[in-house]
């Protein structure tokens, strides 16, 4: 009896990891993205993934031996479902977000753009010279939102 | 201020309307102003190509006065950043 209700609070423990770890993962792309000061270094929740990738190692290690035999599969598989997830955005962060073309020539040596005309979000044309005689701010997206 | 990227104006009322946005999104779809600025990203997105991030400052005479190209499409340009550019521009 004992035993089971160890087992099942280091599953919990898991369970609690896994949470944590989807929770850090979230709460970047839905919250933390927004502010620059979590969002060029998630370092919050870098924290909070690397303290679910903890309780999910402690409970995937906790009383391996003494675990009813189906306990330590589940258990297993918290731990790794966590460390993948933790290994995928750790991935995405410091590697596949830096994944852009470099400056190219045309860039650096850009002085005075071509004037152009686009159609802006009521379908209107915009030309770059109505903004002329002002300085103007222009930022490209990536797009696809 | 104006941004320019590759999707529809439709998508970029969308987009404005949802980040209620101060500035308008103009639509580049077959990517010239992109390519005329140097920032197309070959197969960037799901294959298609996109423009690479990037900011530009103009002055009054359409003259690029500062831009800023980032290493990660996640890390853009602070406000603090643009704002000492365009103080500076004006001096």
């Amino acid at each position: 009896m004992n035993t089971l209700t160890a087992a099942n609070r280091r599953h919990r423990l898991g369970c609690l990891g896994l949470a944590l770890v989807l929770v850090g993962i979230l709460s970047y792309f839905l919250f933390f993205y927004r502010f620059p000061s979590t969002r060029d270094l998630p370092w919050l929740n870098l924290l909070i993934i690397g303290l679910g990738v903890a309780f999910a190692w402690k409970g995937f290690r906790a009383g391996r031996p003494q675990a009813p035999a189906w306990r330590p599969g589940l258990r297993s598989l918290l731990f790794f479902v966590s460390l993948s997830l933790s290994g995928l955005f750790v991935y995405y962060i410091f590697y596949l977000s830096y994944q852009i073309p470099p400056p190219s020539a045309v860039t650096t040596s850009l002085k005075t753009p071509a004037g152009f005309v686009l159609r802006n979000h009521q379908n209107r044309p915009v030309a770059l010279s109505d903004f002329r005689g002002r300085p103007l701010i222009i930022s490209f997206y990536r797009g696809h939102w | 201020m104006i941004a320019i990227s590759v999707d529809s104006p439709e998508e970029n009322a969308r987009v404005i309307e949802k980040l209620r946005l101060g500035f308008p999104i103009l639509s580049d779809p077959k990517l010239k102003v992109i390519d005329a600025f140097g920032l197309r990203h070959v197969g960037g997105m799901m294959g298609q190509d996109i423009s690479r991030p990037a900011v530009f400052i103009l002055d009054e005479s359409g003259k690029v006065l500062w831009k800023k190209l980032t290493d990660s499409y996640r890390i853009r340009v602070r406000p603090q950043e643009l704002l000492q550019a365009l103080s500076n521009a004006s001096k």
